[in-house]
């Protein structure tokens, strides 16, 4: 999932709620759904998604500006603070995940790290190395699994 | 050659009178010559040791033709003679020296002199006292036929049917050893002697037809060796005959069908053009008398007429269809009757559904349809083992979309009317579906009929009929218009089934979908969002996607040991705490449940999209939506526990959608979470700084750009690379 793809959706009609629910400037769920999308814009380049979406947001902030409120700025409203716990769980959840994420991926460059050294190892000293090309050959052979192309991924980690 | 005279039975010497000319029965064959011409005789004088004069012998043995006959003109004066005088004694061993000394000859001359003097000893005897010589006289002239020289051989046909034409319905006892020497002169080298077998042959049909006491059982086992010779002549004269004797009132051919239909069959695939007309069109009276006939032993008729129908010939296919079809809908002896054969029919014609001749597939479409109707709308039990045997075994999806699509369409009549006793045969099942699934080439409809079965097995009862959803369309308007291929389908399968789910077939159901997808990203890529989408208007969206989420996150147990989803917490496999460079094992080969972690998260965000975009998922969205409902302030405030319904979709989804950050991110928009939604945004800044981490300013910068224009995700190793 892209973001710019995301910002193109909320160009579309399932997301008109959420567009309509930008006017309502004193709802308390006002100011993460607006820090949510000026999240959104800030992780975007310029181009045409960045463009698009800010115009809404400032079609926003005149509209605020035009009511004169003034942005609430409230120290309930830091980081966690109007989340639930089970909304804090999701969260802990998500980071969870990724964590999860990084190690696969951290696991696929060690190995990868691995079955080229051994694969240089065995070039060179190829007697005695039987027990461990053994090894190395079945994690290679678990690694082809995984998607993505691990051997890029090892040739770019050692040229760094 | 003998010459010695056979022993005389009565050694009497009788004279006999002079006999005027008798005018003779010529009127037999126009065309040919017979031995009974106009001829004179005189006094004849016989010897004590033998029954025929030498003067007689001696010319009947001539190798001139005209001394031959004028010797059988005098024996047949002598036989009247004899026959006025009732000297049957003296008949029979004029008889006897006639087949002995002339027919069995070394001479063929000899031979041929015997031929036509047991002819006039035939006509001598007039009429009804044939009848006790018949044996004598017949078998000398059968024995002929055989005879290696093409004169002889005609003499004999010409001499039978001179003993034909007078003996008329007597002959019909020895009626096998007659049509048994027919089909050996039919299928004769020589041209004359074809040609009088044919006249023979006409001639025997007519005592046939107006004889009372021919018996076609004891014709049968002759008819059904002969029927089985591919001699284009003796094929001729079968089909010849079941076509007389089919059309002889007293006599009932389509009691004996079963005998001959295969051979019959087996003409229409001759390359002679003459037979294969004849076989047509007698097949064609036969289905004619099959279809008012009152009674019909389907039994022995069925197995032939399926191997028929899968014959290479053309015409060979389209009769055995047709005859399928007349039996399908056969008023007296279909319906229930044919139940104990309806698998075997079921996989002619699915044969033919897929036939390159449009006639043919056009009867079997139709056939097919019948026998549908018939098994669905029986009150009779029926097996379905053979059934599912044929059907699974015929859903070949590459080519023949026709057949795979009559296949599900009788799986899922199956599954509608007898879902219970269906479920033993779901394991044989579902993974052809899945073939078939996958297969099918470019063929929206087999996907989504396959879909449709799959639902109805996913289905405790089978879900009943479809029910047409109007408030499909109703949200048009409201929807971006994804595709307009969605919307024709709708239109023609468009629908949904009701029903209680059985978990245990849902799952299975949801889990080989998975597999399927991520055995096969092509499939996933062309048709995943199709599958989805289909699958969410059958069963509901909301049971769909959550299931499908419990069991993508059921792959992994993360880190931390606390389970997400605990139902599946026991399947799981602790992947990450394994030390690296050990053997991984890996998700997706251990177990049949485990996915790899690249495709869950192209899974996610294929699911996400889906739910995003399409008129379909309108339902869940609203649900989603619901969840948290923003005007009520208290709802923070609620206990844990009150959290029901829509919430829990959030969070089962949101569990599983963590995958893909962006996708979890537009779910959280979708459910108006907006303060999860912030505190993400926060986090995606994190991620990036800790990629960028291990990288140089110059990179970072590269890197940074590349991904916020395109992607944020785990593998932006992956598009480093590309940069570079």
């Amino acid at each position: 999932m892209q973001i710019d793809k995301l910002v193109q959706l909320l160009e579309s009609p399932v997301f008109v709620h959420l567009r309509l629910q930008m006017l309502d400037v004193e709802s308390q769920h006002h100011a993460p759904l607006l820090k949510s999308c000026y999240g959104l814009l800030m992780l975007l380049p310029q181009s045409d998604a960045f463009r698009s979406l800010n115009d809404r947001l400032t079609s926003v902030c005149n509209l605020r500006d035009n009511l004169g409120i003034p942005p609430t700025i409230s120290s309930s409203n830091a980081r966690q603070g109007p989340l639930t716990k089970r909304q804090r769980d999701l969260l802990h959840h998500f980071d969870k995940v990724i964590d999860f994420h990084r190690k696969m991926r951290g696991r696929d460059v060690q190995q990868d790290l691995m079955h080229n050294n051994a694969n240089r190892r065995n070039a060179t000293v190829p007697v005695g190395a039987i027990k461990q090309s053994n090894r190395v050959t079945s994690s290679a052979a678990a690694t082809k699994v995984v998607p993505g192309s691990v051997a890029n991924r090892g040739r770019i980690i050692q040229e760094v | 050659m003998t010459k010695q005279q056979p022993s005389n039975p009565l050694s009497s010497s009788v004279a006999y009178p002079p006999s005027s000319s008798v005018p003779s029965s010529s009127t037999a064959a126009t065309t040919h010559k017979t031995t009974a011409t106009i001829g004179g005789g005189g006094q004849v004088l016989v010897s004590v040791e033998s029954p025929l004069p030498p003067l007689i012998q001696r010319s009947l043995g001539d190798r001139s033709y005209d001394k031959r006959k004028n010797a059988a003109l005098e024996i047949e004066q002598l036989v009247k003679s004899l026959t006025d005088a009732n000297n049957t004694p003296m008949i029979s061993s004029i008889i006897a020296v006639l087949a002995k000394d002339f027919c069995t000859s070394m001479n063929a001359n000899y031979r041929k002199g015997g031929l036509i003097g047991i002819a006039a000893t035939a006509i001598g005897l007039m009429g009804n006292n044939t009848r006790s010589h018949l044996e004598g006289l017949l078998f000398p002239v059968l024995h002929c036929f055989d005879d290696p020289e093409s004169r002889v051989r005609y003499y004999a046909c010409e001499s039978l049917y001179n003993i034909a034409k007078v003996a008329r319905g007597n002959i019909l006892r020895y009626f096998n050893q007659i049509f048994d020497g027919l089909t050996k002169l039919f299928a004769d080298v020589d041209v004359d002697v074809k040609n009088g077998a044919n006249l023979l042959d006409r001639l025997v049909k007519d005592i046939v037809t107006e004889s009372e006491t021919f018996h076609v059982e004891h014709f049968l086992p002759l008819l059904t060796t002969y029927i089985r010779r591919t001699n284009p002549y003796i094929r001729q004269l079968l089909v010849g005959w079941i076509t007389v004797l089919d059309s002889v009132p007293d006599i009932c051919m389509i009691d004996y069908l079963p005998n001959f239909l295969d051979g019959l069959f087996n003409m229409l695939s001759d390359s002679n053009r003459e037979i294969r007309q004849a076989a047509d069109s007698a097949l064609s009276d036969f289905v004619k008398e099959v279809r008012n006939a009152v009674v019909i032993e389907f039994g022995p008729i069925v197995p032939i007429l399926v191997n028929q129908s899968l014959s290479k010939d053309r015409l060979n296919r389209l009769t055995a269809i047709t005859w399928i079809e007349e039996i399908v809908n056969h008023q007296y002896s279909g319906g229930d009757e044919l139940l104990p054969h309806q698998s075997e029919i079921l996989g002619a014609i699915l044969y033919c559904i897929s036939d390159s001749e449009e006639q043919i597939c056009l009867v079997a479409e139709r056939t097919n349809a019948d026998l549908l109707l018939l098994v669905k709308t029986t009150e009779a039990d029926f097996q379905l083992a053979p059934l599912l045997e044929t059907l699974t075994d015929k859903i070949t999806p590459k080519e023949d979309v026709p057949t795979t699509m009559a296949c599900l369409r009788w799986i899922n009549m199956l599954l509608e009317k007898r879902r219970k006793d269906m479920t033993e045969f779901v394991p044989m099942l579902l993974p052809v579906l899945l073939m078939a699934l996958s297969d099918a080439s470019d063929a929206d409809a087999v996907v989504l009929f396959t879909l449709q079965v799959l639902a109805r097995i996913s289905l405790g009862d089978g879900g009943g009929p479809l029910i047409d959803d109007k408030q499909q369309s109703q949200y048009n308007f409201d929807e971006m218009q994804h595709d307009n291929n969605n919307n024709n389908n709708n239109k023609m399968h468009g629908g949904i089934l009701r029903g209680q789910k059985d978990e245990k077939h849902f799952k299975l159901v949801i889990n080989a979908i998975l597999q399927l997808f991520a055995s096969d990203r092509i499939l996933l890529e062309n048709r995943g969002s199709l599958v989805v989408r289909k699958l969410c208007v059958l069963l509901d969206a909301e049971s769909v996607y959550m299931l499908m989420a419990r069991v993508l996150s059921s792959s992994f147990e993360l880190p931390g040991g606390i389970t997400t989803n605990s139902v599946e917490s026991k399947e799981k496999i602790a992947v990450s705490d394994k030390p690296s460079g050990v053997v991984e094992g890996d998700a997706e080969t251990t177990t049949t449940t485990k996915f790899s972690i690249e495709f869950v998260s192209r899974m996610v965000q294929t699911l996400n999209l889906i739910l995003l975009t399409a008129n379909e998922l309108h339902g869940l969205r609203v649900l989603l939506a619901n969840a948290f409902d923003l005007n009520d302030d208290s709802m923070f405030d609620k206990p844990v526990d009150e959290y029901s319904g829509p919430m829990n979709i959030f969070e089962s989804l949101f569990r599983c959608w963590c995958h893909s950050p962006v996708a979890t991110f537009s779910l959280c928009l979708l459910a108006r979470a907006y303060g999860v939604s912030f505190a993400l945004v926060q986090k995606f800044s994190e991620l990036e700084v800790t990629v960028g981490k291990s990288f140089t300013t110059m990179y970072l910068y590269v890197i940074l750009l590349r991904i916020m224009r395109t992607d944020i995700c785990y593998f932006c190793h992956d598009r480093i690379s590309d940069a570079n």
